[in-house]
């Protein structure tokens, strides 16, 4: 707890990337900057691979020195909240658990809130003695508060969350049944996403999965209010042509042969017609109440059209045809 | 004692509002540390009606989230549709909630916030142990406004088992 830390200070126009690298007497890693080459960016992204050259040393002093006086890291369950804290943290941490660890990673995002703070993302992680690669379960992102202090910049707060969907499965005695219902279900919604999490692609899938999620409470208004106003979908033999076509289906579906049924689709190619419509391609098909994975003869391929509206993905198509004979 | 009831105060008068409010802010008790807390504020309430555009409101139009799992969302657009997507799904009735344990300013125009805090399954009022987690809130002031330029949890303790 640092409640009664005051302003951060910041300092006079920070130097550039290979000045403050030099200053350590770390080398550039030219690579490390990915799509983030403007100098301003590059001097923000110093400050990792300062770091991750503290890890190769096993350096608790260059490690700390990297950040604020007051400067934060998060380390799993322990919050440290002072250079101090962090140096001791640090120094104990390469004499026993670290030894021989390093860290990797690469940029996801840099932005400058002030000319004198920035936000770095990064994803990677710490490579055990013997590792030549980041342990699944080790992967984390990273968010870095990196602000202007004298004449260079220093990591004010590092925060960092695992990217692995599994888990420990480490148990407590508290649990209640409604938390434990929504895990497993936040871990199954989070698989849907398949290989398309982020970016435009995840910004994309929203629309079907939002379908989906309304298929799968039989909520036809749901359903069809992810349609644009014209939106269309073939049902069987039923080219339905507008929203209001596709609810009236639906509500009459639901109530009758898709009661209490799901769809079980998993993405398998999305691409971007446009900047504002996509395709995306799912594999899968209907399960009927009390089934777990759709019956061969009934597996099915869909196309979603999706258009961008007002920033937000809505459908414009789907069509679904049966994939055996 | 959460921030969830802060966004429900028609009903309990203003008195137990305040109340409330002054339980939130615990320590940080600064006109300038309170208008910087009442960016989670406003995530809570918009969490409450489970409504993507007011969460992605509470960013900045570049707002940054970044979630447990493999969720890195950028800009208010992609954060309003992965919310959207996640209250049709598993998140439909969660409610969210928070509460300080530091804040500390960068000039005047930036705060750094760090809860603890978690998801509330349909119904509840108490973090189960799955679904507590460390929150930090990178807060920039535009136009007189507290925005969130950039938002990420981790689980806290070893049984937070969510992952998104």
């Amino acid at each position: 707890m640092t409640s009664t830390a005051g302003p951060v200070g910041t300092g006079p126009a920070p130097a550039r990337a290979e000045e403050i690298l030099a200053a350590a007497g770390v080398r550039e890693d030219p690579a490390y900057y990915g799509a983030f080459t403007d100098e301003r960016e590059k001097a923000i992204l110093a400050v990792p691979q300062l770091i991750q050259a503290a890890w190769a040393a096993n350096d608790a002093d260059l490690f700390a020195r990297v950040f604020t006086a007051n400067g934060s890291l998060l380390m799993r369950e322990d919050q440290l909240t002072s250079r101090e804290e962090i140096h001791a943290y640090m120094a104990a941490g390469f004499r026993d658990a670290f030894k021989g660890a390093r860290v990797t990673g690469w940029p996801e995002a840099v932005t400058f809130l002030t000319p004198e703070v920035a936000v770095a993302v990064t994803r990677g992680g710490i490579m055990l003695a013997g590792e030549d690669a980041v342990d699944e379960s080790r992967a984390i992102r990273a968010t870095w508060v990196i602000v202007a202090q004298d004449n260079t910049w220093k990591l004010l707060s590092h925060h960092s969350s695992p990217l692995c969907t599994q888990h420990n499965e480490a148990k407590e005695d508290s649990m209640s049944s409604d938390s434990v219902d929504l895990v497993a279900k936040a871990k199954e919604w989070a698989g849907h996403y398949g290989k398309y999490s982020n970016g435009v692609e995840g910004a994309v899938l929203t629309a079907p999965l939002r379908a989906r999620a309304a298929w799968d409470h039989n909520d036809a208004d749901a359903f069809a209010a992810v349609f644009v106003d014209e939106g269309s979908m073939l049902a069987g033999d039923n080219q339905l042509t507008s929203r209001d076509q596709i609810r009236s289906y639906l509500t009459e579906a639901f109530a009758g042969p898709l009661q209490g049924s799901r769809l079980a689709d998993r993405p398998v190619d999305i691409r971007l017609l446009t900047d504002d419509v996509a395709l995306a391609v799912t594999e899968g098909g209907v399960l009927y109440a009390g089934e777990t994975e759709p019956a061969e003869d009934r597996r099915t391929r869909s196309t979603w059209v999706a258009a961008r509206r007002d920033g937000d993905w809505r459908l414009v198509s789907y069509q679904t045809s049966p994939v055996t004979g | 004692m959460s921030v969830d009831t802060a966004g429900q105060t028609a009903s309990s008068g203003t008195e137990t509002a305040g109340r409330q409010l002054d339980e939130y802010y615990g320590e940080f008790t600064t006109d300038k540390q309170k208008e910087a807390l009442s960016v989670p504020l406003r995530l809570v309430a918009a969490w409450a009606k489970n409504d993507a555009t007011g969460v992605a409101d509470v960013f900045t139009e570049d707002g940054i989230l970044i979630l447990p799992g493999d969720v890195l969302k950028k800009g208010q657009d992609e954060i309003r549709s992965f919310m959207a997507a996640a209250y049709a799904g598993p998140f439909k009735g969660t409610g969210v909630t928070g509460k300080p344990v530091d804040v500390r300013f960068v000039g005047d125009d930036v705060a750094l916030l760090r809860t603890h805090g978690g998801i509330l399954a349909p119904g509840q009022t108490e973090i189960a142990p799955e679904l507590a987690v460390r929150s930090t809130w990178v807060c920039v002031k535009r136009d007189g406004q507290w925005r969130l330029a950039a938002y990420q949890n981790s689980p806290r303790g070893g049984g937070a088992t969510l992952r998104w």
